[in-house]
C-alpha cells in the first residue's frame, strides 16, 4: 500500500492543483432563451475579498452554449479553472428549460457520462422569466443567501417533496419536483409536474399539501379543516394492489389541532369524534385530489403504474402492451386515518 | 528455502481475489440480462464455481508432492496435458489483463483525472511485480491485513448506503425466463470467480494442506458463502439504490450507490474513495494471485533463470496487450464487437477437465 500510495502520489501531483483551482459548483440553474441556446447558472463558492482561511460567498457562473458540455467547456475557459460538480447539492431547471422536449434526457444523459457528478442531488423547478434569481445571488441578497445555504449547507429542508437525480427515471417517466417562484425573494411555490421528459402541469399550494399527504411526505405541514388548522407532525402513505386494477391508499396522520373552531369536548369520546370527523374531512378531500390526478393533470404522479408492475406484473405487461391507461383504469380507494396527538387545551 | 504460505493466508488471499474482479461492473451487466432476478445467476455461478474448486482442490490433494503441469501430464498425456496447462495460463493472462485496465480505467475517471491511464497501468504492474519478487510469504501477511481492511470497508459501506436504498425497487421478482437466467450466469461464472483458476498453483505452497480435506471443503463453502452474500448484498443494493434502469446505465453503479445521501457529515460527503481503495486492494491481490501463478506455471515449464525472465516479461505481454487493445483500431474493433464474457465463461469447465482426467485415470488403474 506505501509503494501504491508513493507511485500514485507522485504521478498525481505534477498535474494536481489546489482547491482554489478549481469551480466548485453548489448548484446549477438551467434554462433556455428563446432562440434555442441553453444558459446555464452555476453557483460557486468564491473567497470573499480581503478574508482570510475559508470564508467564502456565492457566486455565479453564467455561460450560453447549444449543450451542457459546452457551457461547462465554456465556463472552464472564462474563469480559467476546471469546474467541479462533485459537491453538486442542487439542480433548477427554470420552466423554459423543462417545456422543451428531450432537454431533461440530455441533463440525465449528461450526468450519466459524467462520473465526477454526485448523483444524490435535490431537483428543483424554477418559474423566473425575468432572472431575478441570479440578480438577487449577485445583490448578494440576505433572502437568497439563506435560501440556498438551506439548499447547499442542508439544514433541514422539512415538508419539502423533492425528488432525487436518481428517481427521475422511475414512476413511468412522471415525476414531480418543488417549485420555486422569485417574487420578493425566492420561495417554494407548489409542485411541478413532469411527464414524458417535459413540463406537464403544476400543482397550486393546497394541491401540493395533498400531494405530500399521497406520498407520505406531509411531515410539518398546515390544513385548514372545519373543525380548526391542523398540524400534521407525521404522515405515513402506503399504496396496496387489491387485484383487478383496484388499488388503495392506506394514510396514517398523526395530527395537532391549533385552532378550534368549534365547542371543545375534552373527553375520550369527544377526541374521538373529532379524529372520525377529520378522517371523513381528509378521505373526501384526497377521493377529490385523486379525480383531479386522473382527469384534470392525467400524470401518475401517484405511481400507481409502478405498484401495479411491482405487485402484477403480467397485468402491468398486458396493459402496457395494449396501450391501456393504467391510471384511469385503476380504481383507486382512500382510507386516512386520524390521529390526534395533541391540542391546544391538553396532552 | 521453501517457498510457502499458510493455510490461514490461504484463505485470505483466495477470500480477497473471488471478490476482486468485476466487482464494479457486474452489478449493471448483470441487470441488463436478467433485471431484479441477479440473485439467482450469482448462487448458480456460486454453485459452479464451488463445484470447480472442490474438484481441482481433491486432484491436487490427491497427488501429494507433484505440481500442476506434473499432474496434468499424468492424467492426460504430455501433449493433451500442456494444451491444458497452457489453457489455464492463458486464461490467467486474459484475467490479469481485464483487471489491470479495469482498475486503471477506475482509478483514471475517479481519482487521477489528469494522469494518463497508461501510466497508472504502469503503477500497478510495478507494483505487482514488486511484490511477485518478494517470498510467497509476503503475499500471505499482507492478504491477513488487507483482508480485514476491505472487509470492514466494504461492511461500513453497506451499513452507510442502506439508509438510501428503497427495497421496493426489487419488486417485481422472478420475471426473467431461462435465456436471461443463462446470460445472467455467463456475465458473473466469467469473472465472479474466475480466481479459481489458480487454485491448482497455489495449492502445493500451502503448509500442512495435504490430508486435510474435508476441512478444506467446508472452509471453501464459508469462502464462496461470504462472497456470494457480498456480490448480492452490493447486487441488491444497487437496484435498491439507483433502480434498475439506472443500475443498467451506469458503467460501475457500485460506486454510485456509496456516494451520500442527505449526510449531514462532511467526512462522509464522498465516501466511495472507500470503495475505490478496497477495490485497489482487491484488484492488487487478485493480480498478484494470477501472476503468481504464472510465476509457478513458468518455473514448472522453465529452468530457474529463464523461469525468473518469463515471470518480468509476463507483465509486459500484459502490458502490450493492454495498449494494443487500447490504441489499435483492430484491437477496438475486437473488444467492441465481442462479448468477452462469452468468450471466457467456458473457463468456468476447466476444473471439471481436470476432474475427468482424474476420474478416468482412477478407473482405470482400477481396471489394471
Amino acid at each position: 500500500m506505501t509503494v501504491i500510495s508513493f507511485l500514485f502520489s507522485i504521478a498525481g501531483s505534477s498535474q494536481s492543483g489546489t482547491l482554489n483551482d478549481l469551480n466548485l459548483v453548489n448548484v446549477v440553474i438551467l434554462s433556455q432563451k428563446e432562440d434555442g441556446t441553453l444558459k446555464m447558472d452555476m453557483i460557486v463558492n468564491e473567497k470573499k475579498d480581503g478574508t482570510e482561511g475559508t470564508s467564502f460567498k456565492y457566486a455565479v457562473l453564467t455561460t450560453e452554449g447549444k449543450s451542457i458540455a459546452q457551457c461547462v467547456s465554456l465556463a472552464e475557459i472564462q474563469t480559467g479553472k476546471d469546474v467541479f460538480f462533485g459537491h453538486l447539492k442542487s439542480v433548477i431547471f427554470e420552466l423554459s428549460f423543462l417545456k422543451q422536449e428531450g432537454n431533461i434526457t440530455a441533463f440525465t444523459e449528461y450526468a450519466k457520462r459524467n462520473s465526477c457528478i454526485n448523483h444524490y442531488v435535490t431537483l428543483f423547478a424554477l418559474d423566473d422569466k425575468d432572472e431575478k434569481l441570479t440578480k438577487s445571488i449577485k445583490e448578494e441578497d440576505d433572502k437568497t443567501t439563506n435560501f440556498f445555504n438551506s439548499v447547499v449547507k442542508k439544514y433541514p429542508l422539512e415538508g419539502i417533496y423533492t425528488v432525487k437525480f436518481n428517481q427521475m427515471v422511475n414512476s413511468l417517466g412522471t415525476f414531480c419536483m418543488p417549485l420555486l417562484s422569485v417574487e420578493e425573494s425566492i420561495g417554494f411555490n407548489g409542485v411541478c409536474i413532469m411527464k414524458d421528459d417535459t413540463y406537464k402541469d403544476r400543482l397550486d399550494r393546497q394541491d401540493t399539501k395533498f400531494f405530500k399527504i399521497l406520498t407520505g411526505e406531509a411531515n410539518n405541514v398546515y390544513i385548514k379543516a372545519p373543525e380548526g388548522d391542523i398540524h400534521i407532525h407525521r404522515c405515513i402513505s402506503k399504496l396496496k394492489y387489491r387485484g383487478e386494477d383496484a388499488f388503495s391508499f392506506n394514510i396514517k396522520l398523526s395530527c395537532e389541532i391549533e385552532a378550534y373552531k368549534n365547542p371543545i369536548d375534552l373527553t375520550d369520546n369527544g377526541e374521538k369524534k373529532t379524529e372520525e370527523e377529520l378522517s371523513k374531512f381528509f378521505t373526501a378531500q384526497m377521493e377529490q385530489f385523486i379525480k383531479k390526478i386522473k382527469y384534470k393533470y392525467e400524470a401518475d404522479i401517484a405511481d400507481i403504474g409502478g405498484c401495479l408492475k411491482r405487485y402484477d406484473n403480467d397485468r402491468y405487461r398486458q396493459m402496457t402492451q395494449s396501450g391501456a391507461d393504467i391510471l384511469k383504469m385503476s380504481d383507486v380507494d382512500v382510507k386516512v386515518d386520524v390521529n390526534i396527538i395533541r391540542n391546544e387545551v391538553f396532552k | 528455502m521453501n517457498d510457502t504460505i499458510t493455510y490461514k493466508q490461504f484463505k485470505c488471499i483466495f477470500t480477497l481475489a473471488f471478490l476482486a474482479l468485476n466487482f464494479l461492473t457486474y452489478a449493471s451487466r448483470l441487470t441488463n440480462a436478467c433485471l431484479t432476478d441477479g440473485i439467482l445467476p450469482i448462487l448458480i455461478t456460486s454453485v459452479i464455481a464451488y463445484a470447480g474448486a472442490c474438484a481441482i482442490i481433491k486432484v491436487m490433494l490427491s497427488h501429494k508432492g507433484m505440481d500442476f503441469r506434473q499432474i496434468l501430464t499424468l492424467l492426460w498425456g504430455k501433449v493433451f496435458g500442456n494444451i491444458v496447462f497452457g489453457i489455464f495460463v492463458l486464461n490467467l493472462f486474459h484475467f490479469s489483463w481485464y483487471a489491470i485496465r479495469l482498475l486503471s480505467e477506475q482509478i483514471g475517471v475517479c481519482m487521477l483525472r489528469n494522469v494518463s491511464v497508461v501510466m497508472i497501468e504502469l503503477i500497478l504492474i510495478l507494483t505487482v511485480l514488486f511484490i511477485g519478487i518478494k517470498r510467497l510469504r509476503t503475499l500471505g501477511n499482507l492478504s491477513q491485513i488487507l483482508i480485514w481492511y476491505a472487509g470492514i470497508n466494504l461492511l461500513l459501506l453497506l451499513l452507510l448506503t442502506s439508509k438510501a436504498a428503497e427495497i421496493k425497487n426489487m419488486l417485481p421478482l422472478f420475471t426473467s425466463g431461462l435465456p436471461e437466467y443463462t446470460r445472467g450466469v455467463l456475465v458473473t461464472s466469467s469473472y465472479l470467480f474466475s480466481a479459481v483458476l489458480a487454485l491448482p498453483f497455489f495449492i502445493p505452497k500451502v503448509e500442512g494442506i495435504y490430508g486435510k480435506n474435508k476441512v478444506i471443503y467446508k472452509d471453501m463453502l464459508i469462502i464462496f458463502a461470504a462472497v456470494f452474500a457480498v456480490y448480492c448484498a452490493f447486487y441488491v443494493m444497487c437496484i435498491s439504490v439507483l433502480g434498475t434502469e439506472f443500475t443498467i446505465d451506469y458503467v460501475f453503479p457500485a460506486l454510485r450507490i456509496v456516494q451520500s445521501d442527505n449526510s449531514h457529515n462532511a467526512f462522509f460527503e464522498r465516501f466511495e474513495i472507500m470503495l475505490l481503495s478496497s477495490v485497489i486492494v482487491m484488484h492488487i491481490m487478485y493480480f498478484s494471485v494470477t501472476l503468481r501463478s504464472v510465476k509457478t506455471a513458468a518455473e514448472s515449464v522453465f529452468n530457474e533463470k529463464n523461469a525468473k525472465i518469463a515471470f518480468f516479461l509476463s507483465p509486459v505481454i500484459v502490458f502490450a496487450v493492454v495498449l494494443f487493445f487500447k490504441n489499435q483500431a483492430i484491437g477496438k474493433i475486437i473488444f467492441q464487437s465481442v462479448d468477452a464474457s462469452n468468450i471466457t465463461a467456458p473457463h468456468a469447465l476447466l476444473p471439471f477437465i481436470v476432474y475427468i482426467g482424474y476420474l478416468l485415470k482412477k478407473r482405470k488403474m482400477k481396471n489394471e
